[in-house]
């Protein structure tokens, strides 16, 4: 591995968490060689938390502090908007999965308050000292403080990662708490406290540091997939290099369309209907690097370098706009990005995009397709940018294609559970989860799950795997492919790979162990 | 001739003196006998003329003529067979501005015939009704010479719901109220007239504070602490703030991690930055949609929506009249809309305060009934929440007894008390009992005073505090979907 002695993510890790960075060069590899975070997940979990566990009752460790500074006030404040009223109860994709109490917002909120107001409150300035003496103690028990333990904060931090940050509960908030950016900001001091990721989840955030990808592939397989689908005639030739031959508009790919083979089609179908609208756009090839959102969503604080990296690649480029077929790249970008610095050139999901040509006359669907679909709003598309009716229209001018709602749509669709973390840290949940929006896609009669998210692409796989569904998950690219009538050929080579999941049936894990073999495979052959 | 005419001129002069004295034995009912026509020894304009009483002068020749018979020793009427004198002593005008006062101008009714006064002295063509903040409250049913006449004897005139000067003492021996000084209504002392035990002006049998800063909650109040208790609930309301302000601000403020200066500074230059911008409006938009008519609760559900709307309006109803008299009453104290607004027993006011306070009941009966009977599952009960409820029902309950029983003191006739629908039926039921709610009404209004300065305490620190939170939240996260 070239690439991973200049690992651009070392330096910074250290300034702020030195635990992961220590352990990096010798996990890294074994990570990429040999497991998947799933896998790490079920066998050494369990023996690191107990071991953990054993050291702390040895001795009772003062909790560490959570740098408070480094969280936004308003976030404080927020903590106390919550009237504890429930109404995230009703609504929760995880807590339907995993009724616990301790993941609800309203608890997640009010147990993070405490421990805020155990380490920075007024109380805590004399009563919370380690040197406190008996009558301050005595006052600060009289008036409500409360210690809490560094073992209290481990557990709210396991607590905090097991959501999918969809934003479900801040719909619904009747005090519009913006929950997203409070979870996220949380797991950030959280982590710069080293009480966060979670054991299951570093690997993620490590490969991204160190492969600028999370799924532990070399950057130089990055644009493979486009050579291989070149060769197998699946688009017609290579997009251009932006950086080369320059565009005016960049297309995205990230980084599960780029690697994870079962979700190619995504990339396949966005190049070929860019290049059959003779649209000037170009991709950054192995240059692409990770947009850092599973770091923002862990709460990683490197996500500031990836993001000012992008960004000012990105506004060298001299582009319009920049166009990404996964809602989760399109809501860093365009959200979370100009938090971090300016962005020269207007962010688009592919959606979007095709919307915008579709109202200018420029799209002409003359493929009838005669499917009926249900359509999934993934999170980061729907709730967090608010684009809910464009991949509508597309559908409606798809001719012959009829969609059937889901009964939770919009901006109450129910999260698959495959972002934010979940899905490395608490894989059963998000399985369960998966199963739960699958149940209700085939509840509508539809044949086919749309969605247009490489990330819900997978997370909807893992749901129709387990339950052995007939279902189809696709991107909504592939139906606006086959609608342009542009796709070459051999059409029939793409087919397998959404097949290839309900045959490994089964448990959820083999289904995913097996994708993930699918995957490291395919870079071992070159 | 001169000794002659100088004679006659005296004994007409006793004549008149003896004629308008009421001491005549027959006709004790007419106070003073016409003059008696065909002498022109006086003019008729000595009495019968308009004297410029906006005048030093004319005030003094108009006194004059009143103080020909009430000046006199001799000027008494008979009450009840006892001699009660009308004798009226310039000096006890003292030092006030009175003395530059024609006495016409305050007995208005009585240059006329026959020479009584039906409706009394009238202190209101010139002054106002004290405001809420005064005295303990605006003591709209007390005549003003109940307090500032030196007569301590005050009596409730069941009939007319008025409090006044009683006419005889407390043996039936008949009071002379001749006396025009002033009382000494400084310290507390002069107010115990009424407000002792026993006493006959249907008053608490303590002197209680005047409704304080934080009473605005619900009624209309003063800008002051209001006794000790209101105010330490103000108090630790404020400090309550101020800690909850100042553990937001160990965050970042608009990305400013340093001094706590600095982050008051950023913070408050971006408030002003975004309050004159176009954002205003979209503040504003949110403020009235989502805070005040709480749009996305009623999004959820309408049933959560509508408990809870019960008990938030009735409180911001109350806050805003209450708000809005005050407004009223400095604009012009004494108006009659301020007047109206003040009166606890108008019917406007009777109405509105019973019926939002019976709405707020409905709200905390409604509100329990979820969280102890239907107890849907995402209702889950703490300390918090259930002291929460607990403590605006109890306010609101107590509310209504203190009402009942001010209604009871001052016998409130049923004409006016029908606005009042529930307080008013309480309040037959209270007269029916054997208490002296007198000193009863002391210990009901510390009850509900102390509980409602300790819910204002409490408001920072507790679950209420979404009141502040909630709606900054709201506002702030506006762009939100």
């Amino acid at each position: 591995m070239p690439d991973n002695e200049k690992t651009p993510g070392t330096q910074g890790s250290q300034e702020v968490t030195a635990q992961p960075a220590e352990v990096e060069p010798a996990e890294a590899q074994e990570i990429q060689t040999e497991t998947s975070p799933s896998k790490l997940e079920k066998s050494q979990v369990p023996e690191q938390t107990q071991d953990a566990a054993a050291a702390e009752a040895a001795k009772p460790a003062r909790p560490k502090v959570i740098p408070v500074s480094a969280l936004d006030s308003k976030r404080i404040m927020q903590l106390q908007a919550c009237t504890r009223c429930g109404e995230c109860l009703n609504w929760c994709p995880v807590y339907d999965q995993d009724g616990r109490e301790d993941i609800l917002p309203r608890k997640k909120a009010a147990d993070f308050l405490k421990i805020l107001q155990s380490q920075h409150g007024l109380l805590a300035k004399f009563a919370g000292r380690e040197d406190a003496g008996t009558l301050a103690k005595l006052v600060g028990k009289v008036l409500g403080y409360r210690e809490v333990t560094d073992e209290q904060i481990h557990e709210f931090a396991r607590n905090l990662y097991e959501c999918s940050t969809c934003g479900q509960c801040q719909i619904v908030c009747p005090a519009n708490i913006d929950t997203v950016n409070l979870w996220e900001e949380i797991r950030r001091v959280l982590v710069m406290a080293d009480y966060g990721p979670l054991e299951q989840q570093k690997a993620l955030v490590k490969s991204v540091k160190s492969y600028d990808n999370p799924w532990q592939q070399p950057r130089t397989a990055r644009a493979k997939w486009a050579r291989r689908a070149t060769k197998e005639k699946l688009i017609a030739d290579t997009p251009k290099d932006i950086k080369k031959k320059g565009g005016k508009i960049l297309l995205y790919l990230g980084c599960t369309a780029s690697y994870d083979t079962n979700v190619r089609q995504v990339a396949v179908s966005t190049v070929n209907i860019l290049d059959s609208l003779g649209i000037d756009y170009g991709i950054l090839g192995n240059n692409e690097a990770c947009c850092g959102s599973v770091m923002l969503r862990m709460g990683d604080p490197e996500f500031e370098r990836v993001a000012k990296h992008n960004i000012d690649l990105f506004n060298s480029l001299g582009i319009e706009a920049l166009i990404t077929s996964c809602a989760g790249c399109f809501k860093t970008i365009s959200e979370d990005y100009p938090k971090v610095g300016c962005l020269n050139f207007e962010v688009m999901h592919t959606i979007q995009f095709l919307t915008r040509l579709l109202e200018q006359g420029k799209l002409d669907f003359k493929q009838p397709v005669e499917k009926v679909v249900t359509y999934h709003d993934p999170c980061h598309l729907g709730r967090a940018s608010g684009v809910y009716e464009e991949p509508r229209i597309i559908m409606e001018a798809i001719p012959g294609l009829e969609l059937v709602e889901m009964p939770r749509n919009r901006e109450y669709s129910r999260c698959c559970g495959a972002g934010g973390g979940l899905k490395a840290g608490y894989p059963d949940i998000q399985n369960k989860m998966a199963q739960e929006r699958v149940r209700e896609a085939v509840a509508t009669g539809a044949q086919e799950l749309v969605s247009c998210c490489p990330f819900c692409f997978q997370g909807l796989q893992v749901g129709i795997s387990a339950i052995g569904s007939e279902l189809v998950a696709r991107d909504l690219s592939f139906f606006v492919e086959e609608a342009l009538g542009v796709a070459p050929k051999p059409e029939q080579k793409k087919k397998p790979a959404p097949k290839a999941a309900p045959q490994a049936a089964g448990t959820p894990m083999e289904a995913a162990a097996e994708k993930v073999e699918d995957k490291e495979t395919e870079p071992k052959e070159e | 001739m001169r000794t002659l005419a100088a004679i006659l001129l005296a004994i007409l002069s006793a004549l008149i003196v003896v004629a308008t004295s009421p001491a005549a034995p027959n006709a004790p009912e007419v106070a003073m006998q016409p003059p008696v026509k065909g002498f022109d020894i006086r003019p008729c304009q000595d009495c019968h003329r308009l004297p410029n009483t906006n005048t030093n002068e004319g005030v003094r020749a108009a006194n004059q003529l009143c103080l020909e018979c009430h000046g006199q020793e001799a000027c008494a009427h008979q009450e009840k067979g006892r001699k009660v004198s009308l004798k009226v002593d310039v000096d006890s005008f003292g030092p006030s501005r009175h003395r530059f006062v024609a006495c016409l101008d305050c007995h208005y009714d009585v240059g006329r015939s026959p020479h009584a006064s039906a409706q009394g002295v009238q202190c209101l063509s010139c002054h106002t009704y004290h405001g809420e903040g005064d005295f303990g409250g605006p003591h709209l049913s007390v005549s003003c010479e109940a307090c500032h006449n030196k007569s301590k004897l005050v009596k409730l005139d069941k009939k007319q719901g008025r409090v006044g000067l009683a006419k005889v003492d407390a043996k039936g021996i008949p009071l002379s109220l001749v006396d025009h000084g002033k009382s000494d209504y400084t310290g507390e002392q002069f107010c115990l007239r009424c407000h002792v035990t026993g006493n006959q002006a249907g008053a608490p049998a303590q002197v209680l504070p005047a409704k304080g800063f934080i009473c605005f909650l619900c009624h209309t109040a003063s800008f002051s602490a209001g006794g000790p208790w209101l105010g330490a609930g103000l108090v630790i309301f404020i400090i309550g703030l101020l800690v909850m302000i100042r553990f937001w601000l160990q965050g970042r403020v608009q990305g400013e991690e340093g001094s706590l200066h600095n982050k008051i500074a950023r913070g408050s230059e971006n408030l002003v930055q975004v309050f004159f911008s176009h954002e205003f409006w979209r503040i504003l938009g949110a403020f009235v949609l989502d805070v005040l008519l709480q749009r996305r609760l009623l999004q959820e559900s309408v049933q959560r929506w509508f408990v809870h709307t019960l008990i938030y309006w009735s409180i911001l109803t109350r806050l805003l009249l209450g708000v809005f008299t005050w407004l009223v009453w400095q604009a012009g104290p004494g108006s009659d809309l301020a007047v109206a607004l003040i009166d606890k027993n108008h019917g406007f006011s009777a109405f509105f305060h019973d019926f939002t306070g019976l709405l707020m009941l409905l709200g905390v009966i409604l509100s329990a009934l979820q969280r102890v009977v239907f107890k849907p599952k995402n209702v889950d009960t703490n300390t918090q929440d259930a002291l929460a409820l607990i403590l605006i029902g109890l306010i609101a309950l107590l509310g209504f007894v203190l009402e009942a029983v001010r209604i009871t003191l001052i016998s409130l006739p049923p004409a006016q008390g029908v606005y009042a629908f529930v307080a008013y039926p309480l309040s037959r039921l209270a007269s029916g009992m054997a208490v002296d709610w007198n000193a009863a009404y002391v210990w009901l209004w510390y009850a509900h005073g102390i509980l409602a300065a300790g819910f204002v305490a409490w408001l920072p620190f507790g679950k209420m505090r979404h009141v502040i939170t909630t709606p900054i939240s709201l506002m702030m996260n506006r762009d939100l979907k």
